[in-house]
């Protein structure tokens, strides 16, 4: 009788696991995992993102680590096989850096803002070779938006188009570009010419409702 | 009497799986998973549709991505319903995007994704409050 109720103790509690197992792994979809979950990390920079992209074929100085927690949290979720040890600083303000997180055929952007948190933004290698990598915007801490994306070597400025037909010239430095625009203002793409020609990448506004 | 030690396992087994299944609304409330199928351009998706919704949250990292084929652009916020405002942060980005907030303490905010294709597309998202 004992072993009996030792049975039916066990059996219950089993079953409670595999219910908590289950409800803390459920998927509500086949296809819910995000791209590139499935990278290795990166140990290192691949030769064809430092042969892309000459930032990340510098040292790597003070100044390139990702500040606060940053590090530890894209290691806790490394996607596209994201290495936070791998990091090159492309553009520094006050309040705004951005950054080169290399992965596994893959070069992600992270845009820090002191007044808030940072922006993750992922690409394939071979997309910013070909001058294809398109750009990524953000609602910053002031309430304005930044747009902001990676290129590959030889692209020394590029065209940010808004309005109806305004158009500024964004330098690049450190194979990256960073505007900030007023809230409101209408986006329409960044335009340069790269490795596949004249291109015009459309750019949305993330604080449309 | 005999019965009392065989009806104390029975409960205490009853008990443990209601705990079991009590457990999952705290567990998601740090990490969710959420979808939408075919969502319409421009329509922001919390998987209230499909019963992937978690509810309201101190979500501090959330990310949405394109589960399929092509190309588009796909945007996240961190949205309070109770003010109609989102976090600072809200960020777009072609197929994938995702944004780490800072300190988020108010247990008040919806984790949601939308995509700008134009047309409807399958649209996928991920939060989590986990530090």
């Amino acid at each position: 009788m004992r072993a009996k109720l030792k049975f039916l103790l066990a059996a219950l509690t089993t079953l409670a696991l595999g219910v908590v197992a289950v409800a803390a792994t459920a998927d509500e979809d086949g296809s819910s995992q995000p791209p590139g979950s499935d990278l290795s990390v990166a140990t290192a920079i691949e030769p064809a993102a430092a042969a892309a992209i000459a930032r990340l074929a510098e040292p790597r100085v003070a100044g390139d680590e990702l500040p606060g927690d940053l590090a530890e949290r894209a290691e806790d979720r490394p996607l596209f096989g994201i290495n936070p040890e791998l990091t090159r600083r492309a553009i520094a303000n006050t309040t705004l850096s951005l950054y080169l997180l290399p992965g596994s055929g893959h070069v992600c952007s992270m845009l820090t803002d002191s007044g808030a948190g940072a922006a993750l933004n992922c690409d394939s290698t071979a997309d910013v070779a070909a001058g294809l990598s398109r750009p990524a915007t953000v609602v910053l801490s002031t309430g304005d938006i930044a747009v902001y994306g990676l290129v590959a070597d030889g692209i020394d400025s590029v065209t940010l188009a808004t309005g109806v037909a305004d158009t500024a010239a964004v330098d690049v430095e450190g194979n990256g570009y960073l505007a900030v625009v007023e809230s409101g203002t209408a986006l329409r793409h960044v335009a340069y010419e790269g490795p596949s020609g004249q291109v015009a990448l459309e750019i949305v506004d993330p604080s449309a409702p | 009497m005999p019965n009392l030690p065989v009806k104390g396992i029975v409960a205490a087994g009853v008990a443990a799986i209601a705990l079991a299944l009590a457990v999952p609304s705290s567990a998601s409330a740090a990490i969710s998973y959420y979808n939408c199928v075919a969502k319409p351009s421009g329509q922001w998706c919390d998987g209230r549709a499909n019963g992937s919704f978690d509810g309201l949250d101190s979500w501090d990292y959330n990310e949405g991505w394109n589960p399929g084929g092509g190309s588009f652009n796909v945007c996240q916020q961190v949205y309070r319903p109770a003010t109609g405002n989102s976090l600072a942060g809200s960020n777009c980005g072609t197929n994938f995007t995702s944004y780490y907030y800072g300190a988020v303490s108010c247990v008040c905010y919806e984790a949601e994704v939308k995509q700008t294709s134009g047309s409807a597309q399958n649209i996928n998202g991920y939060a989590d409050s986990d530090f």
